[in-house]
C-alpha cells in the first residue's frame, strides 16, 4: 500500500533521524532558527524523499547500502556541494551501493532523493535501454540532457506537491503506480543517455580522506583531540586537511569539529532532566572546560544560552504539520 | 444469394466491434466526435466490407489466416493509410492471409476489404488465369495495373451503393452471383497481374515487436499500461519500440499507451453507474491523478467533460449505433 507524508522539524537532530534510508549528521554552520521540511512518499518499488532546508548546513551521509540512491538539488537558490564536488543546475548523483558524503550547503536548500531496489533498477534499465544498470563502484556525476533532467525533476515534484496536499490520492495504488513508472522511465533515461562527469583521482582520494576523518571522529574518546593527533589518525598531513574541508565542507577542519561538539552538547542538554542536570557538567563532558567560553560560543552558534536549551520543554521541537 | 449490413455509429467501441475480423482494438487518434458508416456484403464465397470513418485512428487488427483478402484505399485524395508500418498509397493494395497489426490511417479514411478462403482463390484463379495464386503471408504492397484497379474499384463502389441503396436488389441470386463473380475476377486479377513492392526486413522486424507489444496490451486488456512496464514484458527496448511505433502507428508508445488509458477511462465513465462513482474515482483507477489535466485532455479528445459521459444514461444513443439506422437490412440466403 502507498504512503506518504510531510513534517516540519525545528530541531536538526530529529529531523535528521526523521530520514529512514539514510543516515544523517547534520551540522548547522550559521545561527538561527532552525526549520526543515521533510516530504517523503513510498510508492510500489520507488521510495521518494524531499527535503527543505531553511539553513547552511553540512551533512554527512551514510546511505543504507541495499538500495539504490540517485539524489538532484533543486536548480533554484545557492547549489550544494556534494562529495566535494560543485553541482550543477541539471545535474543528478548517481550514488554507489552504501555511500557516505558530505554534503554542503551556503544557504537554505533543497535536495530530492529516489531510492529503490537495484533489482528493479537493472530490470527496468534493461528492459528500457536494453542494456543492464547498476549503480557506480563510486558516486557519479551524470549530466543527463536539460529536457530529461527536467522530466525527471518535475515528476518527483508533481509526487511530493501530492504528498503535501493530497496524500489520499497518492495512496490509491493506480496513482502510486502511474508516477513511478514516468518516473522510473525519467530515470532510466537520465541515467544511461547522460554524460558522466569523470572525477579525478585526486577528488576520489581526497573522498577517502574526508570518510576517513569522520570515522576518526566518531570514535569515544572522552576528550578533544588536538589537530595533530587527529592528522596521525588520519594518517594524513595537516595541509591536506585543511584542503581537503576547504572543498567538501566549506569550512577549516577545527571549527567542523567545534560545530560537532558544540551539536552534541545541545543534544546532551535537550534530553537532560533540567531538574537534575547542569549546564557545567555536560559541557565537560564533551571537553568544554572553560565554561564562560563554552557559553559565548554556544550562544553565538545557537541563538540561545545553553541553560535556555536545558529548561526547555520537549514539545517545542516540532511545527506543525 | 447474399446478404447485406449498412450500419453507422458514432462510438468507435460499437463499430470495431461490428468489423468482420478475429480481434479488432484501437484508438481514435484525434479529437471529434466520431462517426463512421460499416457496410458489409456477404456473397457465398466473397466476403467484403467498406468502411467509411471521419476521424484518424489506429486499428490492431488480426484475422483467420484461412483467408487470402486484399484491402485497399476507395475514398479520393485521401492520404495513404499504413497497414502493419506498409505505406498504402492509392494505386495500391495490399493483399495477406492472417494479418496481426496495425492498421492506421491519418485522417478520414475509406477502404474496403475482399477476402476468400485460400482454397477458393486457388480454384478461381486456376479458372481466370490459369494457375494457382498463393498469397504471401505477410501484408504485401502491390501496385496493379491501372485498368485492373479501376475495375475493381468500380466493381467495388457499385457493390457497396447497391447494399447502401438497394439491398433488395443485391439480395437476388441472379444479381449477386454476377456481382461476386466480377468482383472475384478482378480481384484475381489486381493479385495476378500487379508487380509486388519490396518489404524490408527492417519491416518485418518492426512487425514482430508491434505483434508483441500488442499482445502484452491483450493480456493486459482491462488495465493501464506503463512504458516500464510495457518494455520488460515485451522485452523490446524503448529506442526499438519507439522507432517501430512511429512506423506502424504514426506516434510514439507512450502516446499509444496514454491515449489507450485515455480511451479505457471513457469505456469506464460509460458504463459506471453515476449514483455511485465519481469522475475522480475513474479517472485515478487509470493512473490520471492531475484531475484538472485530465477534465481538459478528455475534453479535447472526446468533445465533451468525463462528467457528462458519466451521467449520461447507457442507453442514449449517442453511446452506441444510431437507432433504426434506415439502411439497415439483413438477409440471409
Amino acid at each position: 500500500m502507498p504512503g506518504s507524508g510531510t513534517r516540519t522539524f525545528l530541531d536538526p537532530d530529529h529531523y535528521a533521524a526523521s530520514l529512514r534510508q539514510a543516515q544523517l549528521e547534520l551540522v548547522i554552520t550559521s545561527r538561527g532558527n532552525f526549520r526543515a521540511r521533510v516530504t517523503w512518499a513510498e510508492l510500489h518499488h520507488l521510495q521518494l524523499l524531499r527535503c527543505e532546508e531553511d539553513f547552511p548546513s553540512i551533512g554527512y551521509v551514510s546511505l543504507a547500502p541495499r538500495l539504490v540512491f540517485v539524489g538532484f538539488p533543486a536548480p533554484c537558490g545557492p547549489l550544494p556541494v556534494w562529495g566535494g564536488r560543485e553541482l550543477q543546475a541539471a545535474d543528478i548523483m548517481f550514488h554507489s551501493r552504501g555511500e557516505r558524503l558530505h554534503q554542503s550547503t551556503s544557504g537554505p536548500s533543497i535536495w530530492s532523493v529516489i531510492a529503490l531496489d537495484p533489482v528493479q533498477l537493472d530490470k527496468y534499465g534493461r528492459a528500457l535501454s536494453g542494456k543492464p544498470l547498476s549503480p557506480p563502484p563510486e558516486g557519479q556525476v551524470v549530466r543527463p540532457s536539460r529536457r530529461d533532467a527536467a522530466r525527471l525533476k518535475r515528476l518527483h515534484a508533481q509526487a511530493c506537491r501530492l504528498a503535501e496536499t493530497r496524500p489520499r490520492i497518492l495512496a490509491h495504488p493506480e496513482v502510486a503506480r502511474a508516477i513511478e513508472q514516468g518516473l522510473i522511465h525519467a530515470l532510466v533515461n537520465c541515467l544511461t543517455t547522460a554524460k558522466v562527469e569523470e572525477d579525478g583521482t585526486a577528488i576520489r582520494h581526497h573522498a577517502r580522506i574526508m570518510v576517513r576523518f569522520e570515522e576518526v571522529l566518531a570514535e569515544p574518546l572522552g576528550r578533544p583531540l588536538h589537530m595533530a593527533e587527529l592528522c596521525e589518525l588520519i594518517c594524513v598531513t595537516e595541509r591536506t586537511l585543511r584542503l581537503c574541508c576547504a572543498e567538501f565542507l566549506g569550512i577549516s577542519p577545527t571549527r567542523y569539529v567545534l560545530l560537532r561538539r558544540l551539536k552534541q552538547v545541545r543534544i546532551a542538554l535537550r534530553d537532560a532532566d533540567p531538574d537534575t542536570a547542569n549546564v557545567a557538567d555536560l559541557a565537560r563532558r564533551f571537553g568544554f572546560t572553560e565554561l564562560g567560553r563554552f557559553a559565548e560560543v554556544y550562544r553565538a552558534t545557537f541563538g540561545e544560552t545553553p541553560s535556555t536549551t536545558l529548561g526547555r520543554a520537549p514539545e517545542t521541537l516540532f511545527a506543525g504539520p | 444469394m447474399a446478404s447485406s449490413t449498412v450500419r453507422t455509429f458514432t462510438d468507435s467501441d460499437g463499430y470495431r466491434a461490428a468489423i468482420r475480423a478475429q480481434r479488432v482494438e484501437g484508438v481514435v487518434t484525434a479529437r471529434g466526435n466520431f462517426r463512421a458508416e460499416l457496410t458489409r456484403i456477404d456473397f457465398d464465397r466473397l466476403l467484403m466490407q467498406h468502411g467509411d470513418e471521419n476521424l484518424p485512428r489506429v486499428l490492431n487488427v488480426a484475422t483467420t489466416s484461412d483467408r487470402a483478402a486484399v484491402i485497399f484505399a476507395t475514398g479520393q485524395d485521401q492520404p495513404a493509410m499504413h497497414v502493419n508500418g506498409v505505406v498504402l498509397s492509392s494505386g495500391e493494395i495490399i493483399a495477406y492471409t492472417g494479418l496481426d497489426g496495425h492498421y492506421r490511417s491519418a485522417a478520414a479514411c475509406q477502404w474496403s476489404s475482399m477476402s476468400l478462403t485460400l482454397d477458393e482463390l486457388a480454384a478461381f484463379s486456376k479458372a481466370v488465369i490459369g494457375r494457382e495464386l498463393i498469397p504471401p503471408s505477410l501484408p504485401h504492397r502491390i501496385r496493379p495495373p491501372p485498368p485492373a484497379l479501376s475495375r475493381l474499384l468500380s466493381l467495388n463502389g457499385a457493390a457497396t451503393h447497391l447494399a447502401k441503396t438497394a439491398p433488395d436488389i443485391l439480395a437476388k441470386p441472379e444479381v449477386a452471383r454476377a456481382m461476386e463473380q466480377a468482383l472475384v475476377e478482378a480481384m484475381v486479377w489486381c493479385l495476378a497481374s500487379g508487380d509486388p513492392v519490396d518489404v524490408r526486413s527492417v519491416h518485418r522486424h518492426h512487425a514482430t515487436m508491434m505483434r508483441r507489444l500488442e499482445e502484452v496490451l491483450q493480456s493486459n486488456s482491462e488495465g493501464p499500461l506503463y512504458m516500464a512496464e510495457l518494455c520488460a514484458a515485451a522485452r523490446v527496448s524503448y529506442p526499438t519500440l519507439r522507432a517501430s511505433c512511429q512506423e506502424h502507428l504514426g506516434m510514439s508508445p507512450k502516446r499509444y499507451l496514454w491515449l489507450r488509458r485515455m480511451h479505457l477511462a471513457q469505456r469506464a465513465l460509460r458504463t459506471a453507474d453515476s449514483e455511485r462513482t465519481t469522475v475522480t474515482e475513474i479517472a485515478t483507477n487509470y493512473g490520471f491523478w492531475e484531475l484538472g489535466r485530465f477534465s481538459v485532455a478528455y475534453r479535447s479528445l472526446f468533445e465533451e467533460s468525463p462528467s457528462t459521459t458519466l451521467r449520461r444514461p447507457s442507453d442514449d444513443p449517442k453511446t452506441g449505433e444510431i437507432a433504426g439506422s434506415p439502411w439497415e437490412f439483413t438477409k440471409s440466403a
